[in-house]
């Protein structure tokens, strides 16, 4: 079998055991549901499930959107929008986002009062959004720190957890595509984040570097040229 | 020490998949208990009751299902508690772990819920 046919098949094998999880999640709420409908239950004790049930529709898409992206990057059709954007409200938006969801670890932001520039605001989301999932994730609930600075004509963003860290010879490949340095044991996500991120910045013209000491945590970089025009 | 007739184990790292699971087993009248990982799993079991069952997903952190299910075998008090396999992995994952059942996600409730049945 050709290599590129191999690496499909690996592919969709990895991308349908990614979305068994969230319709496992799905189906178990529906069968909750099924159940307790049959019931006296009261609209409060429903409502929660249907809202995770929505929430785990949510996960599916969010899957089945990553899965598109490769696509368009691999066939060259990965497009940028780009627009005036403030930087630093975006990073903020993204870590309020975080802190609501995950009200158990201490988010911190050391961030620029503006950093304008011209960006893909729904892709420099994804960015900032893919890089604080994975330092939740791995990040043993420990404090996650954010900083955004302005360096000469460029855009610094550090992202820093203090969870399990990366071994050294994972990081060298954990920007490449379905890699994971501690993920096998975790069954969330495609192995697909840090790829997709750094393709993410790399269109914008940007580097992205990982640091990390096994046990201490990670930090990660991006340096973003600025644009104005 | 007796086995405990009505408790399940439910070793499965995802919270919302392991809460779903207990509750649908609660209503279903069993009692169920939670654990996030194979060692949370073990350390109940080392100075507790044996459960009727235990359902347990394969991949999770710390000690995954087949390390769990590994350490089970080797003591024959636990040993021959049944298990079923959860897993979001092909079925022959399982292989070797003696598993009463293998279930892949999504999982069939109503089938689950009859095995369970039967052993408790």
């Amino acid at each position: 079998m050709s290599d590129a046919l191999k690496s499909r098949d690996e592919f969709i094998a990895i991308a349908a055991h990614e979305l068994r999880n969230p319709l496992n999640v799905f189906l178990l709420n529906l069968q909750l549901l099924h159940r307790l409908i049959g019931t006296p239950a009261k609209v409060e004790q429903l409502r929660p499930l249907v809202e995770k049930a929505r929430e785990q529709v949510g996960r599916i898409s969010m899957l089945v959107d990553r899965l598109l992206d490769v696509t368009r990057i691999r066939t060259g059709t990965f497009e940028l929008f780009r627009e005036n954007l403030d930087l630093s409200a975006l990073i903020r938006e993204v870590v309020q986002r975080f802190a609501g969801e995950y009200p158990a670890v201490a988010f911190s932001a050391e961030i620029a009062g503006q950093i304008q520039g011209k960006w893909d605001r729904v892709r420099m989301d994804q960015a900032f959004t893919n890089l604080l999932s994975n330092a939740v994730k791995y990040g043993a609930g420990r404090p996650v720190a954010l900083g955004a600075q302005v360096e000469r004509d460029t855009a610094v963003i550090e992202v820093r957890d203090h969870g399990v860290g990366i071994s050294a010879d994972d990081l060298g490949r954990i920007f490449d595509r379905f890699e994971r340095a501690v993920g096998r044991a975790h069954n969330d996500g495609l192995g697909l984040g840090l790829w997709i991120t750094r393709q993410i910045v790399q269109a914008h013209g940007g580097t992205i570097i990982a640091e990390s000491e096994p046990g201490k945590g990670s930090i990660f970089t991006i340096r973003l040229p600025i644009q104005l025009e | 020490m007796a086995a405990d007739e009505e408790t399940v184990l439910v070793v499965e790292d995802e919270d919302e998949a392991r809460n779903s699971l207990m509750q649908i087993l609660e209503f279903e009248g069993f009692r169920a208990l939670g654990f996030s990982n194979g060692a949370e799993a073990l350390n109940y079991l080392m100075d507790s009751k044996e459960p009727c069952l235990i359902v347990m997903d394969i991949r999770m952190p710390v000690m995954g299902g087949s390390e769990f299910r590994q350490a089970m075998l080797l003591q024959p008090r636990l040993a021959k508690i049944p298990v079923i396999v959860v897993t979001a992995l092909e079925p022959s994952a399982a292989a070797g772990l003696s598993a009463l059942r293998v279930f892949t996600k999504p999982v069939d409730v109503d089938a689950l819920v009859n095995v369970v049945r039967q052993n408790c």
